[in-house]
């Protein structure tokens, strides 16, 4: 485990949600963010950990399934955290599955009786994050960043 | 996530405080199937009082809001602010669902 300050790992649990939270709300208020990009940031954090534990280890039992939490202040009133984890390769910017796109946008004009439950976690993320994704060493690193230029809501 | 419910005619106003995550949407839609076993179909969520909801919680709402309709009632919303009104917005939920700004509004339906 590493001893930086900035950096949390624990294991890929439900459990884990709320030390996770905590840990970037402090990160939040040390780093000066506004109450809304605060908010957006517990929220976009929330829906990425909860699709590494419930898809990305899904049926991992070995208890390496980790998660690793790094916050990084990026100027005043700005956070930037780097959310680690070593499942197999899944960018959430860019699934693979065809047509997830179209049907996460019909999504949000659906009707009741048509819309998808599923999706949401990742609009969410897409739509309130300024996020970018790479593959490392055998891990998914997603950047997140909060603050300064916020995204259309 | 505590519940203080209020009958108003054929309404029952829903006061819902706290955080509605992925760890306490459950006790939601515990709450939500208590009262529908109670006989009620014409649900008003006053969201006032909530500091947050996410997609979890949105998939709760989603359900009661179906079980609501297909016993013939509703499902309305008021007292959105801050993240949980930028939620609604995001996720399409503000169009999907009747949200009122105030109780009053969302209580002078037919």
């Amino acid at each position: 485990m590493s001893a930086d300050p900035g950096t949390l790992r624990l294991p890929a649990r439900l459990e884990s949600l709320d030390p996770f939270r905590e840990f970037a709300q402090a990160a939040a208020a040390a780093a000066g963010l506004s109450p809304q990009a605060s908010g957006r940031l517990e929220l976009v954090l929330e829906e990425v950990l909860v699709n590494i534990v419930r898809y990305a280890y899904a049926g991992t039992t070995d208890g390496l399934d980790l998660i690793e939490l790094r916050c990084a202040a990026g100027g005043p009133g700005r956070l930037r955290l780097e959310v680690r984890d070593w499942a197999p390769a899944f960018d959430p910017l860019a699934p693979e599955e065809p047509g997830l796109e179209e049907r996460l946008e019909a999504n949000r004009e659906a009707d009741l009786d048509d819309r998808l439950p599923g999706g949401l976690g990742l609009l969410l993320l897409r739509s309130l994050a300024e996020a970018s994704y790479r593959r490392e060493a055998g891990a998914n690193v997603l950047t997140l960043r909060f603050g300064g230029e916020t995204p259309d809501a | 996530m505590e519940f203080t419910g209020e009958k108003t005619g054929a309404f029952l106003v829903l006061m819902v405080s706290g955080r509605m995550d992925t760890l306490t949407a459950p006790e939601f839609e515990a709450e939500c199937a208590r009262r529908m076993e109670a006989g009620e179909t014409r649900l008003v969520l006053d969201l006032s009082r909530l500091a947050y909801i996410s997609s979890a919680g949105l998939r709760s709402i989603l359900s009661a809001a179906k079980q609501l309709k297909a016993r013939g009632g509703d499902l309305a919303f008021c007292g959105l602010s801050g993240l949980v009104a930028e939620v609604f917005a995001v996720s399409g939920f503000a169009k999907l669902l009747p949200v009122f700004a105030t109780r009053e509004e969302a209580l002078a339906r037919p």
